[in-house]
C-alpha cells in the first residue's frame, strides 16, 4: 500500500475513520486531522501508521460508520487477540495477520455502507473514482513538527465544555477565543492552539464525546442529535406521508457535500451533517441520602430575604418535596398545585437543599419575561448562590453558575449538568406535546438526577403515571391565602343578539358586566377562544359599556396573539387602567390582577378550550388575599365535557383542601 | 407497532408547523393564510421599469409613470418585476426564508416567482436565469444562498436552465441600512464573470430588490460581457418614498 499526505483543509467538521495498531493493541476512531492522532497513537516511530479506511466525509457520515462497522471496545481501544476471525481449516492465526486481515474486511464494510449512503444521497458524492481503501497513513520523518495541545489547554477546554453539548463555535465564545479551522498553511503554534485539535484530543482519551449535529443512524434514517428528529430517506413509502419531516437535503456551501439539514432547531443555530457536536457530561455526585449538612441553614436563608412564611398546605408539600430530593435513586414528581397556590416559593427550598450539597439545578420555564421576572426573586431568595437567566439574546447565556433559570429551548445546549431539573408549566405550550424538549429536558439532567414538573393541570396521561406510582405525586390543593379556589359556575345562554345596527350585547350579558366592573368594582376578563371572536365582540361589548359610571375607567381592551400591543396591554389591566379586557386563551397564564371575575365565551368550543384551559381561566380569578373570592362564568350553547371536567377539577382540590384543613375558616383560623 | 403507527400517520398525517406563522397546519408549508397573505396581488402602482412600488393605487395612475431616479439614469436592465412591496407577511416570509435558515420556504417562494414570471409576457424569450451571487463570507455565516435556491425552484418549474455565471470579486458589507448612493459606491466592480454567456435573454433572479443598485450592477455586468438583454425577478421591492418631486411635476403638466 501506498503512502499518501491527507489534506488538512477543513472548513467544516470532516473526518475520515481509521484504525491503529500499537504493540498489541488496536483501535479505531475519527478524526479530522490525522498527523495529531498518528502522533498520539503512534509515538515517535516514522515507521508507524495508521490504516485509513474512507475518504474525508461529513462528520455524520464518519460517525455512522465508525459506530456501526466497530464495536464500542474496538472504538476505545482493545487487545489484537481479542479479534474475532472466521475459523479457519488451520485454526492458529498469527496476531499480526489477522490485525490486516480485520482492517481489509472493516474496510469493505466501510466502502458498502458508503455505497449505500450514495445511493441515498447522489451518486459519486463520497467515495473516489479511483483509488481503493485502506490506505496507510504515516507520520512523516519529523514527527515532532506536530504540535500537540499542553495539559492547561487541554484543561481550559474540557471546563468550558462541562456540562453542555455545543456547537465549537459556541465553545470558542465561551473561552473568549476566535476559532479558526486548521488550515495547511498555518504555523504549528496556531495548529496547537486550535479548538478543533483540543477536542479531538481530549475525545481520544475518552473525556468527551464528538457527535455529528446531524448524522445517519440506521441505514436510510437520519436523525438530529440536538433535538432528536428522525427522517427516513427515499423510502418509497415515506415518499406519500404528507406529515411533518423537518429534514432536508441541501448542498453545503461549506464543504461542497450533498448534505442534510434540520429545521426544527435550526433557530439555535444550523445542524447539519458535516457540523460536529461537541459534549461533556457534569461529573455525577454522591446520591443525597445522607443528608444535608446545610438544611437548616437553608431554612433561616430563604426566612431572612423575605420569602413569605409557607402556608401549612405549602409546607407539607415543601418537606415532601425535600424528602424526594433527598431520596438517592433519583426520579421524575409531579407537583400538582392549584392555579395561585405559591409554587415557587415551595420548590425553592427544594433547590436551595440541592445547592447547599453541592448540587447544579436547572429552573425551565416556557416564557421569556417569566425568566426575567423571576430570576430577581430568586437571586434575592437564595443570596448565597450565583444565580443566571438563560434566554435568547441574554449575555450570561454561557455562565456557569450553580442555579440556571432558563427558557425551556435553551435547555437544548446542556448535556448531563443538572442534579434537579425544576419544569414550570410543563402542560403548557412549548412543553407540551414537544418530543423535542422532553427529550432536551432527559439530556440535561444527569443520570440519576431529580425532575419536579409543576403544572396547575396536569393531563391524563401525567395523572394516570402517578395513579401508577411511576412519578411521585405531590399536591397543593389550597392557595397561599387559605380561600377556596372560586368554583365556575356554568351557563347556557346566548351572550349576544341580533339586533337593528347588527350584534349587540344581550341583557343578560350587559347587566352581568355592569353588576361586576361597576357595582364590584372588579376588574373582568372575557376569554374568546378565537382571534376572530375577539375580534367580533370586542368592538360589541365597548358599544355595551359606553356610557357606564363616567368617573371610573370601564373602558374594553382587545388582544390577542397577533397583537403587537399585547405585552403593553397585560400591563395597562394588571395596573388597572381598564376594567374589561377581551382575550384569547393566551392570557389565561401569568397574569395576576388584584380583584377579578372571569368570563369565558363559547366555553363549549372544545378544540380550543380543553380542561386545563378551563381550569387555568377560572383561576385568574381569587388570587389575592384582598379579594379571595371572584366569580367565574362560562357560557356556551351547550355544556362541553371539558367544562365538566374542568368544574369538577376544581371542586375535587377544593374538597381535599378542606378535608385536610388547609382552608380558613369564618373566624380566620384553619378548619 | 412502527407499521401501525405508520400507517395511520399516511391516514391521519400528524399536524406540522406553518413556516411563516408556527401555528398547526397539516401537511408542510405554508397554511392558507399566510399563502394568501404572502401571494397576495398588490394594489400598487409600481414603476415599470424599476419594479419599485409608489405610495399611491394603481387605479390614481393611469399612464405609465416612470420613477425620476429611472428617467435620469435609466438602470441597464429593462424591467424588474416583484411579487409585490416588502412588508407585512411578504417580509415575515422572507426574513424567516434568509434570516431564520428556512430554507424549504424556497419551494413556495419559488413557485410565488415562478408565477410571476409566467404573468409577465416580456420574460417570454428568457433563454437562462442567473441568481445574484452572495460573498463566500456571507454564505459562510448563513449556509446558502437565498437566490441561488430560488433560481432553482424557478427553473425546476420553467423548465429553464441556471447558470451561476455572476461571482462577487469582493465583500461588500451590508446593504439593508446603506443609503442609494452609498450602496452604488460600493458595488462598484464588485461582480464580475466566470464565463461569456453570448446573445441570451436573461433573468436575474435576487430576494428584494431595495435601491435597484445591486440588479443595476450586476446587469451592467452581464450587458458588457455580451448578454442580449436582462430582466430582474424579485421576492419583493421596496416603496418609493421621494416619489414626489418628479411625479407630481409630471402629473401637473399632462
Amino acid at each position: 500500500m501506498q503512502l499518501v499526505e491527507y489534506p488538512l483543509t477543513m472548513k467544516d467538521l470532516l473526518c475520515v475513520v481509521y484504525m491503529a495498531k500499537n504493540k498489541d493493541r488496536y483501535r479505531a476512531f475519527m478524526t479530522h486531522n490525522l498527523s495529531m492522532d498518528a502522533r498520539i497513537l503512534l509515538g515517535e516511530c516514522p515507521a508507524a501508521t495508521l490504516d485509513i479506511l474512507t475518504p474525508s466525509l461529513p462528520v455524520g457520515i464518519a460517525y455512522y460508520i465508525l459506530k456501526t462497522i466497530f464495536s464500542p471496545e474496538e472504538v476505545c481501544g482493545c487487545d489484537i487477540l481479542g479479534i474475532r476471525t472466521r475459523p479457519r481449516a488451520f485454526g492458529l492465526l498469527r496476531s499480526g495477520a489477522s490485525y490486516d486481515e480485520l482492517v481489509i474486511r472493516k474496510a469493505g464494510q466501510a466502502v458498502k455502507l458508503l455505497k449505500h449512503i450514495e445511493s441515498l444521497m447522489g451518486s459519486g458524492a463520497l467515495l473516489p473514482r479511483t483509488g481503493t481503501y485502506p490506505v496507510k497513513y504515516s507520520v512523516g520523518c519529523n514527527p515532532a513538527m506536530v504540535v500537540i495541545p499542553t495539559a492547561a489547554e487541554l484543561e481550559e477546554t474540557k471546563e468550558a465544555l462541562r456540562g453542555r453539548i455545543l456547537f465549537v463555535e459556541e465553545l470558542s465564545l465561551i473561552l473568549n477565543t476566535p476559532f479558526t479551522w486548521t488550515s495547511p498553511k498555518v504555523s504549528s503554534a496556531e495548529a496547537g492552539s486550535n479548538l478543533l485539535n483540543n477536542l479531538q484530543l481530549l475525545a481520544l482519551s475518552g473525556d468527551i464525546e464528538i457527535l455529528p449535529a446531524l448524522g445517519f443512524t440506521a441505514p436510510g434514517e437520519v436523525t438530529c442529535f440536538r433535538c432528536g428528529r428522525k427522517t427516513k430517506l427515499k423510502s418509497s413509502l415515506a415518499r406519500l406521508k404528507t406529515g411533518v419531516e423537518q429534514i432536508y437535503h441541501t448542498r453545503c456551501p461549506l464543504c461542497n457535500y450533498p448534505s442534510l439539514y434540520c429545521e426544527q432547531c435550526n433557530s439555535m443555530g444550523e445542524s447539519r451533517l458535516c457540523r460536529g457536536l461537541f459534549a461533556l457530561g457534569e461529573k455525577v455526585n454522591k446520591p443525597f441520602k445522607y443528608g444535608f449538612p446545610g438544611a437548616l441553614r437553608v431554612n433561616g436563608n430563604l426566612r431572612r430575604v423575605g420569602v413569605p412564611p409557607l402556608t401549612p398546605a405549602q409546607s407539607q408539600a415543601s418537606k415532601e418535596l425535600i424528602d424526594f430530593v433527598h431520596n438517592g435513586e433519583g426520579g421524575n414528581c409531579l407537583l400538582w398545585a392549584v392555579t395561585g397556590a405559591g409554587k415557587t416559593e415551595v420548590v425553592l427550598k427544594a433547590a436551595a437543599a440541592v445547592l447547599e450539597a453541592g448540587g447544579r439545578v436547572l429552573y425551565a420555564i416556557p416564557r421569556r419575561d417569566v425568566v426575567q421576572e423571576l430570576a430577581p426573586r430568586l437571586k434575592a431568595a437564595l443570596p448565597g448562590f450565583e444565580v443566571s437567566a438563560i434566554y435568547g439574546g441574554s449575555q450570561e447565556k454561557f455562565s456557569r453558575s450553580p442555579l440556571i433559570i432558563a427558557t425551556t429551548h435553551q435547555v437544548l445546549r446542556y448535556y448531563r449538568q443538572f442534579d434537579l431539573v425544576i419544569l414550570d408549566e410543563v402542560d403548557a405550550y412549548p412543553y407540551r406535546g414537544n418530543e423535542m424538549l422532553h427529550r432536551a429536558v432527559k439530556r440535561a439532567a444527569k443520570p440519576g438526577a431529580h425532575t419536579i414538573c409543576l403544572t396547575a393541570t396536569p393531563d391524563a396521561q401525567t395523572l394516570a403515571e402517578a395513579r401508577r406510582g411511576l412519578i411521585k405525586l405531590i399536591t397543593i390543593p389550597a392557595r397561599y391565602h387559605g380561600h377556596p379556589v372560586p368554583e365556575p359556575e356554568i351557563l347556557r345562554v346566548n351572550p349576544f343578539q341580533t339586533g337593528p345596527h347588527g350584534l349587540e350585547a344581550s341583557i343578560f350579558l350587559s347587566d352581568l358586566l355592569q353588576r361586576w366592573s361597576v357595582g364590584e368594582r372588579a376588574q373582568v376578563f372575557i376569554f374568546a377562544p378565537t382571534v376572530k371572536l375577539v375580534e367580533k365582540y370586542g368592538p360589541v361589548l365597548k358599544t355595551a359599556v359606553a356610557g357606564w359610571d363616567e368617573g371610573m375607567n370601564t373602558g374594553v381592551l382587545t388582544s390577542h396573539a397577533g397583537d403587537p400591543l399585547r405585552d403593553s396591554k397585560r400591563e395597562d389591566f394588571k395596573n388597572g387602567i381598564c376594567r374589561i379586557f377581551v382575550t384569547t386563551s393566551i392570557m389565561e397564564r401569568g397574569i395576576t390582577v388584584k380583584k377579578a371575575n372571569v368570563l369565558v365565551l363559547d366555553a363549549d368550543y372544545e378544540a380550543v378550550f380543553d380542561e386545563g384551559s378551563l381550569v387555568q381561566m377560572a383561576g385568574r380569578a381569587g388570587r389575592s388575599a384582598e379579594y379571595p373570592g371572584g366569580r367565574v362564568l362560562f357560557m356556551g350553547a351547550h355544556i362541553s365535557t371539558a367544562m365538566k371536567k374542568a368544574c369538577a377539577q376544581i371542586g375535587f382540590l377544593n374538597d381535599i383542601a378542606r378535608r385536610q384543613g388547609y382552608l380558613l375558616n369564618n373566624n380566620g383560623g384553619l378548619r | 407497532m412502527s407499521f401501525l403507527r405508520f400507517a395511520l400517520d399516511l391516514l391521519f398525517p400528524a399536524a406540522g408547523s406553518c413556516l411563516i406563522c408556527g401555528r398547526d397546519n397539516v401537511g408542510n408549508g405554508v397554511c392558507r393564510q399566510c399563502h394568501d397573505a404572502v401571494a397576495k396581488k398588490p394594489k400598487l402602482y409600481y414603476c415599470p421599469v424599476c419594479g419599485r412600488y409608489y405610495p399611491f393605487r394603481a387605479a390614481v395612475c393611469k399612464a405609465d409613470l416612470i420613477c425620476a431616479e429611472c428617467v435620469e439614469r435609466p438602470p441597464a436592465f429593462f424591467a424588474a418585476r416583484s411579487v409585490g412591496p416588502y412588508g407585512d407577511q411578504l417580509k415575515e416570509a422572507i426574513y424567516r426564508y434568509k434570516y431564520g435558515g428556512f430554507r424549504s420556504l424556497s419551494f413556495f417562494l419559488g413557485e410565488l416567482l415562478a408565477d410571476l414570471f409566467l404573468n409577465e409576457p416580456s420574460f417570454g424569450d428568457t433563454n437562462l436565469l442567473v441568481p445574484v451571487p452572495v460573498s463566500p463570507a456571507k454564505v459562510g455565516i448563513r449556509g446558502f444562498n437565498q437566490s441561488e435556491l430560488l433560481a432553482c425552484r424557478m427553473a425546476s418549474l420553467l423548465s429553464l436552465p441556471v447558470n451561476n455565471c455572476l461571482f462577487r470579486v469582493r465583500h461588500t458589507p451590508s446593504q439593508s441600512k446603506l443609503t442609494g448612493k452609498v450602496r452604488k459606491e460600493i458595488l462598484k466592480g464588485a461582480f464580475a464573470m466566470i464565463e461569456r454567456l453570448g446573445q441570451v435573454n436573461v433573468v436575474l433572479v435576487d430576494d428584494i430588490l431595495t435601491t435597484g443598485a445591486t440588479a443595476r450592477e450586476c446587469a451592467r455586468v452581464l450587458l458588457e460581457t455580451g448578454v442580449k438583454r436582462v430582466g430582474v425577478i424579485t421576492l419583493a421591492s421596496g416603496i418609493q418614498e421621494k416619489f414626489d418631486n418628479y411625479g407630481e411635476e409630471r402629473r401637473k403638466k399632462k
